[in-house]
């Protein structure tokens, strides 16, 4: 059973994906029956051959997959059973400001829980504190002609109901010293200030979580939505850097996770961006104790541990479209690292994304474009060193430093250039593939395939594994 | 040949892996949730502790959270229409309102007032009340007798030839109701207490339900009401 030696919470992923897909099919009790099953399957259908202490492992699995359900449905069934205040009179922060249709979504974190305002102006800022009047609303739950359910979307983020504010009064923050969500907005200025317009959306995106509305919808067109959500690359991109300034030495682990963490908190935690925060937090960890840890099991540890602290994020599209993606690039890496020629895998890797993610990606922006995997090829390579370059040039900006500015308009021209490349690929492809029962049910077995060969399940157990697999996975998520 | 039983094992320990998914699958058929199983007793004849516990566990439109649609003018911060959960009381529709303004009269309202759907509520000017005293005073000396005083909550206090169109029976208050021929004001509570209890009224025919109305009296109103969904 190489799956337990090679990415023993696999099966344990697998099991509470499957159970939180039927969850409010099933009975309460029967939840947690089910996951065993399906752990138990993952582990026994990837049998090779036979090793020490297997069967211990696979009780450990067994084990943890009990624990893990039990808790998950612990947690959901506290949310949906949770009474509200008739009325709420407290103090909080504002935790986020989001556009909400043609109104603003603001967060307010309190201690009575999170509270949801909908506004028709973006009227207060990240990190104000405020005290609050008004009247707790439960969230929408499930609505005729919709498959968006507020409900979930907010709890996964941590909010508990929407409010109807009857006083609102910003405050200043006396009592904390440690206000994240003020930095973040005081860095949002800076950059907004000081560094030319694309440029600035871009930075703003990276560091601080804030999406121009504008580029949002162009990358949207282009296919790379994802460079402008905070991802595995941008944390990539950050860990990188601070690890070549902080050196080999003693504190570096904790000085690489206290900044990981500040840099994850200040992006504004999205899932995705929790989600490689944990992979790298898993990895420094393993680092620490001289053990090299499996990118498979590193991705399925920290989607178990997003599910542990909020199970909503089950229901949350970045998280779903995280853990796809970041699994066929672990599986990939995984290949790689046996041998098969790295220009191999380079040139695979965007497309078996684009694939892993189509399903989820059409079936809630109802397209993808066929552009996108074109443009990836071009999009990583030209982000990952444009990225750091502006985050350098714009420090330089604030400080004054000649040549700074000349630079920055020069970096501004290359982003303007590459809208354009990217325009010119989406002009020359236009074609957008839509949501069909037989591309989804194509595209999850392929991934499917990929991941068990990671694992190195023989072809023909792959096979079987994929087709049946796939066919499960549109039963539940279908 | 232990080559050949180690291959074996393999298929078999494969094929054990595919049954635990067979049995997964037929928990999530065979298991469904709990209020999927209840079968329908409308047939059943429930003793009164098993009614009121199915009633309690059941989800009926009743229990699912609903919003009142409130008017507030007069004096306080922002007047208009608020979307407030039902059984509010006029202290969360003036704190939705932004507050009472300086000008306005505490002691004219009632904070504490239950309201209803669909009411619309003024907050009267400090002073305001007295005046409108002596107005309702002095156009009595006057020999004046149809004076609209805008009283709190702003039901309409109207006789009922002066009802503009039928009553709604599912929205209005117990005061709306006394205006119709042979509704009293214990009656009235009734008819709203009845609703409460039992939810909106299907047809006007359904208030012969309400203890004290007779076929007799609702022939009295019966053009006065009117039921809307």
């Amino acid at each position: 059973m190489f799956i337990l030696v090679r990415a023993p919470f696999l099966p344990i992923l697998a099991a509470l994906v499957s159970m939180l897909a039927v969850y409010g099919r099933v009975s309460f009790w029967a939840l947690p029956l089910f996951a065993l099953f399906v752990a138990l399957g993952v582990v026994l259908s990837s049998f090779c051959e036979s090793r020490k202490r297997q069967w211990r492992v696979t009780a450990l699995v067994l084990s943890f997959t009990l624990i893990f359900a039990l808790w998950i449905i612990f947690s959901l069934n506290k949310s949906e059973t949770d009474t509200l205040p008739p009325f709420i009179d407290t103090a909080g922060t504002v935790t986020d400001v989001r556009a909400w249709g043609r109104m603003y979504a603001i967060s307010i974190m309190t201690r009575e829980g999170g509270f949801v305002l909908k506004e028709p102006f973006a009227s207060m800022t990240d990190g104000a504190r405020v005290r609050l009047k008004g009247i707790p609303i439960p969230f929408k739950g499930e609505q005729p002609k919709s498959d968006f359910r507020e409900d979930r979307f907010w709890r996964a983020r941590g909010m508990r109901a929407n409010l109807k504010p009857t006083e609102l009064t910003v405050i200043q923050a006396s009592d904390e010293i440690l206000n994240i969500h003020d930095y973040r907005w005081r860095l949002y200025r800076l950059i907004s200030i000081y560094t030319p317009r694309l440029t600035g959306a871009y930075l703003n995106a990276t560091w601080t979580g804030k999406r121009d509305e504008q580029l949002n919808a162009s990358h949207r067109r282009w296919g790379t939505s994802h460079l402008l959500a905070i991802s595995g690359f941008h944390v990539g991109i950050v860990m990188s850097a601070l690890s070549y300034f902080v050196g080999h030495n003693k504190k570096r682990v904790p000085i690489l996770s206290l900044a990981l963490w500040f840099y994850v908190i200040l992006a504004g935690a999205s899932a995705s961006a929790l989600r490689a925060a944990l992979m790298i937090q898993v990895a420094l960890i393993g680092r620490l104790f001289g053990r090299l840890s499996s990118l498979i099991n590193s991705v399925c540890v920290a989607a178990v541990l997003l599910l542990l602290w909020s199970p909503f994020q089950f229901w949350d599209i970045g998280w779903r479209l995280s853990v796809l993606a970041a699994m066929t690039v672990a599986a990939v890496m995984e290949r790689s690292k046996r041998g098969d020629p790295s220009w191999l895998i380079w040139l695979i890797l965007n497309p078996l994304i684009w694939i892993a993610t189509f399903a989820q990606v059409t079936k809630t922006f109802e397209f993808t474009p066929l552009a996108g995997v074109l443009i990836n090829f071009a999009a990583l390579p030209f982000f990952a060193f444009a990225l750091p370059f502006a985050s350098a040039l714009s420090v330089l900006c604030m400080l004054g430093f000649p040549f700074a500015d000349l630079a920055s308009r020069a970096l501004e021209g290359a982003f303007v250039l590459w809208g354009y490349l990217a325009d010119f690929v989406t002009y020359a492809l236009p074609w957008q593939i839509e949501w069909s029962e037989w591309g989804a049910y194509a595209c999850a077995a392929v991934f499917l395939a990929v991941v068990c060969r990671s694992i190195f399940i023989p072809w023909l157990n792959t096979v079987i594994l994929a087709s049946f697999g796939a066919l499960a996975a549109f039963a539940l998520f279908g | 040949m232990t080559e050949l039983k180690e291959k074996y094992k393999a298929a078999l320990i494969f094929a054990a892996g595919m049954v635990c998914f067979l049995i997964a699958g037929l928990i999530v058929s065979a298991i469904p949730r709990v209020a999927d199983r209840t079968p329908v007793t409308e047939n059943k004849i429930l003793t009164e502790p098993q009614a009121e516990i199915q009633e309690q566990t059941q989800e009926s439109p009743k229990e699912l959270p609903a919003e009142w649609f409130l008017y507030i003018t007069g004096h306080v911060r922002k007047p208009g229409v608020y979307k407030l959960p039902e059984n509010s009381r006029l202290f969360h529709l003036v704190e939705a309102a932004g507050g009472l303004t300086g000008y306005a009269d505490p002691n004219a309202i009632n904070l504490a007032a239950l309201l209803s759907d669909g009411s619309h509520v003024y907050i009267p000017k400090k002073g305001e009340k007295k005046e409108r005293e002596d107005t309702l005073a002095s156009q009595l000396q006057n020999g004046q007798t149809t004076i609209v005083v805008d009283a709190f909550p702003r039901s309409p206090s109207k006789k009922q030839s002066d009802i503009s169109g039928p009553i709604d029976v599912n929205r209005a208050t117990a005061e709306e109701l006394t205006v119709l021929k042979g509704i009293g004001p214990s009656l009235a509570k009734r008819i709203v207490e009845y609703r409460r209890d039992h939810g909106r009224f299907g047809r006007v025919e359904d208030l012969l339900k309400v203890s004290g109305i007779g076929v007799k009296k609702l022939d009295g109103f019966r053009n006065n009401v009117v039921i809307r969904p």
